[in-house]
């Protein structure tokens, strides 16, 4: 059933999850922000995947890691607002230290020989 | 949680839609903003954000629960099966066979051998009847069961029981009723209690106290109009007055009994008896903490104690105990039951693989949709799952079907079972227990039959599926192997009882049956004695019955006896001395029967004379005492010498009383050919035939030879009787033919139903069978094209694929053969006058299975030897 989603990767779902929570540290914000945000902050190294953001962020508030509402954005349009919840903050450290030592490992493979 | 928002679904997915709107146009604005137009912007943040279905897609299916994929799985696999209508129909139809034969047997099994006895404590009822030396069961006397009554410390309550009939005369008219004579605590044994009213109290089974009566639910319907004021009141059993104290329930145990009115067994000192077997069983519950080998090791010493005090009568004589759910089921109904489901259960197989053969068929010539839907990304997973699903729904309508069907087979099924074929407790219907069975059954033949198409189905690669087609043949075979073995073990176990059952249908009986009318007539008053003053009195009205039905027009003999043919009933054990012979006591003289007959009976049922002659009209009361004897008992207590004119010693018959008198001499003046007794299967019983004259004994049944059809004779025969004596009764009016055909009501039942049972297996077997070739035929083109071009001949062709299918056959019947071989000794109690393994029979079976499978093959076999080579290359 679930063949589809499961063939993206683990690594990346994991990634996108974390880069979300982080961008939604700075405060709540829409989806086609959160993007730009992730964009903006990996100096546009990261181009976020539409089809896989709007998924992430179903299955994050499923999770309870996030919390949405609907509210009216700049423009005066309805916009569904998502913002971290306390569970989430939780998991972004979790997630951050995860990652970190990830990045540390890979590191240590990738260090010429000594 | 996830089940809510399953619920839900259709809210978030608007949400999704709006918020991904959102996003586009937000996008629009800020391409605008970098100074695009608007149509170019819109089409540009369209495009950035990708297969927006795609997103609402993946959202959707967060919160599946794999229902709607399993819906939309079973919408397709129905437009699939309806686009084959007739693949459809061959499946429901084998199901429904299958699943009816198997629930309609079941319901029958569950109800005689698994369900619990419908009383309280069931499993603790235990039922005695004395031992003889040589193990087999024998009725109780008085004074034996009271000895075990008052010296036993393992009962709570004990009963016993005396089957007999009585006369319920209602404004003057006689009515024949069963009556179970039975001690206080009888209904307390099985925890009965009454419907209204009361049932038996203490102290009413003794003298005096004797005249009440308990009704069961049917006579207290169907005589006196259910009217509750019965009770209380004084009915008229046996011309003397019972009160009715109690109504017994509807529907139970004891509604479908043969007894219809019960009143207390009181004991006479007349009937303080040590050596009269007269009570038919004793009854009796268990104390909570004692088992039923310590009841056993009781009795036993207690009947060893009576032995040692009464030798004569008593030595060797022990106490049968057994549990009373063991006791009502008999070996040969176990049996047959057992055969029955073991048959259902074959053809059930055969229809799975039946089932499995199309479905797999099916699957392969579904190859390239298969491989379409694996390649538009179809998962293996779903891919299998579609085959269950669709032999799921053909099993589900095949079980609904066959739950029909059998809801009317066991209806026609119990109308060819004659009565007391099961003990009153079994009550054969389709209920809660059998329902869940039969849609067990559906469900596992479902995923048993589906597997084969779903194994092909998840093997199924792209590349494998378009290329190589006609796969999984040995399954195939294996699966044709499997029908045809078990098609012959069955068709051998129903030739087998087909042959036992004809054996016994044209067995002689030793007597004429047809055109001969027959009839009870109860005389009133035993226990403790009869209406009749004295014997000369009842052998005057004997008299004058025969004479009266005689004279009737179209009565061409009329006779009276104890005991018709065939009904094992109401026959006087004998206890046979022979003068100037070994000493013999009386616990271990030689068994058989002592019949009391008005001579003519011999000449109206046409029994066949050896040697000697019949009894006369001259034998009477004051002359020496004379006896016929049939051709077994000459045989076994003579061998090659004349028994004419030999003496043998048989204790005397005290008529309507519960003792046997002292020795009396008899003289043989006649052998005559063996009559069955107990049923046609009789074989061992030794008759001794006397005069009423001469033995005069209170039971009484008409036997008249007529000219034409019996039964125009019933209402004339019936007038002259009660012409004669107005209170006299009239029961069970048959004609001999019935009582013969009845006698084998059982055998009947099987045999029926396993011929059915078998030729559905066979018929299957022989669809498979031409399934399988004949589509291996169509998978073979090719190749027979090429061989064709190459110059084989038709009859090549012919042959080869021929032989194929009947290798197939011959290895079936090979292992079927090896498994008849096993099958056949369980069968032993069943079957009359043949061998379980009678090569006749089963050469005949492999002989009819061969010529179907041959008729099965010869079809596709000729398809093949037409084939024209140059239409099946260019065809490829």
């Amino acid at each position: 059933m679930a063949g589809a989603t499961k063939s993206r990767g683990d690594l990346l779902q994991g990634t996108l999850d974390m880069l979300i929570l982080q961008a939604l540290l700075l405060g709540p914000a829409h989806g086609h922000t959160i993007a730009k945000l992730i964009g903006q902050r990996s100096n546009d190294l990261l181009q976020v995947e539409y089809g896989s953001l709007y998924p992430a962020l179903y299955r994050l508030e499923d999770r309870g890691w996030i919390a949405a509402r609907w509210g009216a954005s700049q423009s005066n349009r309805k916009a569904k607002y998502y913002r971290l919840t306390p569970l989430g903050r939780k998991q972004l450290t979790i997630e951050t230290s995860r990652w970190a030592r990830l990045v540390t490992g890979v590191a240590h493979v990738l260090r010429p020989a000594t | 949680m996830k089940w809510l928002r399953f619920y839900r679904r259709t809210r978030r997915d608007t949400e999704a839609l709006r918020e991904i709107e959102f996003h586009i146009e937000e996008e629009t604005e800020q391409n605008m903003a970098s100074g695009m137009p608007a149509i170019e912007a819109r089409r540009a943040a369209v495009s950035r954000f990708g297969n927006a279905a795609l997103v609402r897609e993946e959202i959707f299916r967060m919160n599946d629960l794999g229902l709607d994929t399993l819906w939309q799985d079973s919408r397709y696999a129905i437009r699939s099966l309806r686009r084959s209508p007739g693949f459809t129909a061959v499946a429901v139809g084998t199901l429904a066979v299958g699943i009816a034969s198997i629930a309609a047997i079941f319901s029958f099994v569950d109800a005689v051998l698994l369900k619990p006895l419908p009383y309280p404590h069931a499993d603790r009822i235990v039922r005695l009847l004395e031992k003889r030396p040589t193990g087999e069961t024998a009725w109780i006397s008085t004074l034996d069961y009271l000895d075990w009554r008052d010296g036993n410390t393992v009962f709570d309550q004990m009963a016993v029981q005396q089957d007999g009939t009585t006369i319920l005369t209602i404004a003057g008219e006689p009515i024949s009723l069963r009556v179970g004579r039975v001690s206080a605590h009888y209904f307390d044994v099985f925890g009965v209690k009454a419907l209204l009213g009361r049932t038996f109290e203490e102290g009413e089974d003794q003298p005096g106290n004797d005249q009440v009566a308990v009704l069961s639910h049917r006579v207290w319907l169907g005589q006196f109009g259910a009217d509750p004021a019965i009770v209380g009141q004084p009915i008229l059993l046996d011309n003397r007055a019972y009160k009715v104290i109690g109504i017994l329930p509807p529907q139970t145990a004891f509604d479908r009994g043969a007894a219809q009115i019960w009143y207390p067994l009181a004991f006479r000192p007349s009937n303080m008896t040590r050596d009269y077997r007269w009570l038919s069983g004793s009854f009796a519950t268990l104390k909570a903490d004692v088992s039923l080998g310590q009841a056993r090791s009781q009795m036993a010493s207690i009947a060893a104690t009576i032995a040692k005090s009464y030798p004569d009568s008593h030595s060797g004589w022990g106490v049968a105990v057994d549990r009373y759910a063991d006791s009502i089921v008999g070996p040969q109904l176990r049996t047959s039951l057992l055969a029955l489901m073991a048959a259902v259960g074959s053809l059930l197989l055969i229809c799975c693989s039946n089932l499995a053969n199309l479905a797999l068929a099916r699957a392969l010539s579904r190859s390239h949709e298969t491989a379409t839907r694996a390649a538009i990304g179809a998962s293996r997973y779903r891919l299998a799952r579609q085959f269950f699903v669709e032999s799921g729904i053909l099993s589900l309508f095949g079980g609904a079907a066959g739950i029909g069907l059998a809801y009317a087979a066991v209806g026609w099924l119990k109308t060819f079972l004659p009565a007391g074929t099961f003990a009153r407790e079994v009550n054969v219907q389709m209920d809660a227990r059998v329902l869940l069975f039969a849609v067990a059954v559906s469900v596992a033949t479902g995923l048993i039959f589906g597997v084969a198409p779903a194994l092909h189905a998840a093997g199924a690669s792209l590349h494998g599926a378009m290329k190589q087609r006609g796969q999984s043949k040995p399954v195939r075979a294996a699966l044709v192997i499997s029908e045809v073995a078990v098609a012959f073990a069955l068709l051998c176990v129903s030739g087998l009882l087909i042959r036992s059952f004809f054996g016994l249908l044209y067995v002689d009986a030793g007597f004429e049956s047809d055109k001969v009318l027959t009839m009870g007539l109860p005389i009133p008053g035993f226990p403790p004695g009869s209406v009749y003053a004295n014997t000369e009195e009842f052998n005057a009205y004997v008299r004058q019955l025969k004479a009266s039905v005689e004279d009737v027009a179209g009565v061409r003999g009329a006779a009276i006896t104890n005991a018709l043919p065939l009904t094992d009933c109401c026959l006087y054990t004998l206890s046979l001395r022979v003068a100037n012979l070994t000493e013999s006591t009386g616990a271990n003289r030689g068994g058989g029967y002592f019949k009391v007959v008005t001579p003519s009976y011999f000449a109206t049922l046409g029994l066949k004379l050896r040697r000697g002659r019949f009894l006369t009209d001259h034998d009477n009361a004051q002359s020496r005492r004379v006896v016929v004897v049939n051709e077994r008992l000459a045989k076994r207590y003579f061998g090659n010498k004349d028994p004419i004119g030999q003496r043998i010693f048989n204790p005397q018959i005290l008529p309507g009383k519960t003792e046997r008198g002292a020795d009396v001499e008899w003289e043989i003046v006649g052998v005559a050919g063996n009559e069955k007794i107990s049923g046609l299967s009789d074989e061992a019983t030794a008759v001794v035939y006397a005069s009423y004259e001469q033995s005069p004994v209170y039971f009484a049944n008409l036997v008249a030879r007529t000219s034409g059809d019996p039964a125009l004779l019933i209402e004339p025969v019936r007038r002259a009787v009660r012409r004669l004596n107005r209170a006299q009764a009239i029961t069970n009016i048959r004609a001999m033919d019935l009582i013969k055909s009845d006698s084998l009501g059982t055998e009947r039942f099987q045999t029926l139903l396993l011929t059915l049972f078998s030729a559905i297996a066979l018929l299957l077997a022989a669809v498979g069978m031409y399934g399988v070739i004949s589509y291996s035929v169509t998978q073979r083109t090719f190749e027979l094209g090429i061989r064709a071009a190459l110059g084989a001949s038709r009859p090549n062709l012919f042959r080869l694929v021929l032989g194929n299918g009947f290798t197939l056959v011959l290895i079936g019947l090979a292992i079927g053969l090896a498994a008849a071989l096993r099958m056949g000794p369980l069968l032993q109690s069943i079957l009359y006058g043949i061998k379980p393994h009678d090569p006749y029979t089963m050469a005949a079976v492999a002989l009819v299975l061969m010529v179907v499978s041959l008729l099965a093959c010869l079809a596709p076999a000729l398809r093949a030897s037409k084939i024209d080579p140059v239409l099946s290359l260019r065809a490829k």
